[in-house]
């Protein structure tokens, strides 16, 4: 592939110093350094609102890579126990609703359920195949969101036409993406293969930031290999390298496309409408594992990363390591000897502080990020000053946003078309955090409306559906009421006549004699 | 030409533009009719929908025609609290007050369960229930479409043998132990 260089650009932004020079360059595999932890904390908590269906109960004993629950839907995303024991309890920690896993220590797997021998010829399966066993060995984004992948491949849009596989370190404090190009590169361009059959596209790009400039010519050279090249050429893909500015927050979806292709994706809209889809390169890398081997998804690869006052210690912990899903954190902290630190699943910036350290290891957590434990400084007022209106990577304009939700809040007012609208496009990049003089939390503030607003948008819908089948109800009584007075009236009609009353008498007779004639038959 | 004559064209000239004007907007005007749902429409959009019969009428509908007959008050709504009483209060620009708490207090969204064992088929709350949630028939077991039930309560009183509870509602988590 030829490194090309994206000439399209994004409003706002930060370049940020990047954290990663000090990170040690092997990956160390948690378990075989570590042992598997007394309890893993498996997480069923999905990124959308059914959960997959649990087939385990508490007691049972379940081996590696055993499917513990099942989906019906491209929108559910199936666990499996990382290794054998047994399933000790089912309860929530740290938000998530998890099933308790005890290891036994023997590792004892399940074997791959299906079609492992012909993995080698993938390219011959049917499409609804490829994506049926990406998904029911659970395939998720790896990029952080954990958003279910077939539902992302499949779905009522027209096929995209072009893939990006998205290899763009998005944090100055995150590492996976570029270590995976770096030393997994044939895996990340086969999986993108396999990603780019199961949805259709025939273009393949690969986007990396520039922050580490060899990179890209090790992509280019890595993607000479033969075999490769001649993958994607009998699958008619043509694959690119996109090289772009390193500029926070140039890995998230909407500002990678924008950069790319210089068009917008729509509010509320996907990137399908534009044709495109977007992976994690972990996810690809993922994908190729999957196919080839037949197993399914347990396992990921962690940054440790830490502001320098926390790194001044423990200089080897930091690096990356491939963890199990379902490790608890504070397992993590307690092997390495870390404690009384604030931990943040994310960067710096976009990540989310954990308030339980019981908290697992999921498929989104690609950093975890330390920092000493500081109480939060004093918000002052905001002075207008619009800092965060040159940052903002979503041109919304933040002080007005806070200024609406304060006001909201005082006044228990719903959200209108307006306020709606910049929630629905915030993506959480925390960057007017970083520059407001006032030190709001305006981040913190906006994830909070946006699940008031989510809310409010589900109490909406219950009240129409509510509403529908209360006047549905209404009006099935007055039609039987009406019914009632209709059949009343036409008999009261008939008896009006002397002629049709005989009838009607003599109808009644007849009737009640039929009733009694068999049972004086039978006395 | 005398002024005469000219102020009688002028006048006549701005007569007819304005005729023209008026016949082409009343023609605008049917084809793109206003949005005007009657009030009582909109007051029952600001209404939660719960058709709990706290407020005194059979329903949301009915509590919303009396608001617009100046029948009935805005603070009549438990189920809707401080929040339906302020949007009923920028609708109708009135003041909004506090709760008539006479007609009940504001509860947490709830939903209806029957324990089923004890279920005796009897049908009254399925007659009961304002939105057809609970399904059944004579002498076989009934049970509630947690998601089409509203928590209004008013399955409670019928049920002869009382198997009927109101759980806090908490459709994100749903435990099976």
């Amino acid at each position: 592939m030829r490194i090309e260089y994206a000439k399209q650009d994004f409003h706002g932004g930060r370049v940020l110093p990047a954290q990663r020079d000090h990170l040690k360059p092997t990956l160390i595999d948690w378990v075989e350094h570590h042992g598997w932890p007394d309890a893993l904390h498996l997480s069923l908590g999905q990124y959308f609102k059914d959960p997959a269906t649990v087939t385990v109960g508490v007691g049972d004993r379940v081996l590696g890579h055993q499917a513990l629950t099942v989906v019906d839907n491209d929108h559910q995303i199936p666990i499996h126990a990382p290794t054998s024991g047994v399933i000790n309890a089912r309860r929530h920690i740290g938000g998530h609703d998890c099933l308790v896993l005890k290891p036994d220590g023997a590792h004892t797997l399940h074997p791959p359920v299906n079609d492992a021998a012909q993995a080698s010829d993938w390219q011959q399966w049917p499409t609804e195949l490829l994506i049926d066993r990406l998904r029911d060995r659970g395939l998720c984004g790896l990029g952080g969101a954990r958003f279910p992948s077939a539902a992302k491949l499949r779905g009522p849009w027209p096929p995209p036409h072009t893939l990006i596989l998205n290899g763009v370190e998005c944090e100055p404090g995150t590492a996976c993406d570029h270590a995976l190009l770096r030393e997994q590169a044939l895996e990340v361009l086969h999986g993108g293969l396999i990603l780019a059959k199961a949805c259709g596209a025939k273009q393949l790009w690969l986007a990396i930031d520039d922050s580490e400039p060899a990179l890209a010519q090790h992509l280019a050279e890595i993607s000479e290999d033969a075999d490769w090249l001649r993958e994607a050429a009998s699958l008619s893909i043509e694959p690119r390298l996109m090289v772009l500015p390193a500029r926070y927050p140039a890995g998230s979806e909407r500002q990678l496309i924008q950069q790319l292709t210089g068009q917008q994706v729509p509010l509320r809209g996907l990137p399908q409408d534009l044709g495109l889809v977007t992976h994690n390169v972990g996810t690809a890398a993922a994908a190729q594992a999957l196919i080839t081997t037949g197993q399914p998804l347990t396992h990921r690869m962690v940054t440790l990363n830490a502001e320098s006052s926390v790194r001044a210690s423990h200089d080897s912990a930091w690096r990356r390591y491939r963890m199990p899903f379902g490790l608890p954190i504070q397992t993590v902290l307690d092997t390495l000897g870390l404690s009384g630190v604030n931990v943040r699943i994310g960067g710096p910036l976009s990540g989310q502080t954990v308030t339980d350290l019981a908290t697992p290891i999921h498929a989104g957590c690609h950093v975890l990020y330390l920092s000493p434990q500081r109480a939060e400084p004093e918000a002052m007022p905001c002075i207008q000053c619009s800092a965060c209106v040159e940052v903002c990577p979503a041109q919304l304009m933040p002080q007005w946003l806070h200024r609406f939700l304060n006001q909201a809040g005082a006044s228990q007012q719903p959200f209108d078309e307006d306020s709606a609208r910049q929630l629905d496009a915030c993506i959480a990049c925390g960057l007017c955090d970083t520059v407001c003089p006032s030190q709001i939390p305006l981040t913190a503030q906006f994830r909070g409306g946006q699940q008031q607003l989510a809310a409010q948008r589900q109490a909406e819908r219950q009240a129409a559906l509510a509403k529908q089948r209360f006047e549905a109800r209404q009006a099935r009584l007055a039609r039987e009421v009406a019914a009632r007075e209709a059949k009343r009236q036409a008999r009261q009609a008939r008896l009006q006549s002397a002629a049709t009353a005989q009838d009607e008498i003599a109808a009644a007779l007849a009737r009640a004699q039929a009733k009694s004639a068999p049972n004086s038959d039978s006395q | 030409m005398s002024t005469v004559q000219i102020s009688l064209i002028a006048g006549l000239a701005l007569a007819a533009v304005g005729v023209l004007i008026g016949a082409a907007l009343t023609g605008l005007a049917r084809r793109w009719q206003a949005n005007d749902d009657p009030v009582s429409e909109r007051i029952n959009q600001c209404l939660p929908q719960t058709q709990c019969a706290q407020c005194g009428y059979p329903g949301c509908r009915p509590y919303a025609e009396a608001i617009a007959r100046g029948e009935a008050d805005i603070n009549q709504c438990p189920p809707g609290g401080a929040a339906t009483i302020q949007a009923l209060a920028d609708l109708l620009g009135r003041q909004p007050i506090p709760l008539n708490v006479r007609h009940g207090q504001p509860t947490p969204p709830q939903v209806a369960v029957i324990d089923e064992p004890r279920c005796i088929g009897c049908t009254l709350c399925i007659q009961a229930c304002p939105v057809d949630a609970i399904v059944g028939a004579q002498g076989q077991m009934h049970t509630v479409i947690e998601s089409e039930c509203t928590g209004c309560e008013l399955c409670l009183a019928p049920c002869p043998v009382d198997c009927i509870d109101l759980v806090a509602l908490n459709r994100a988590h749903s435990h099976a132990h």
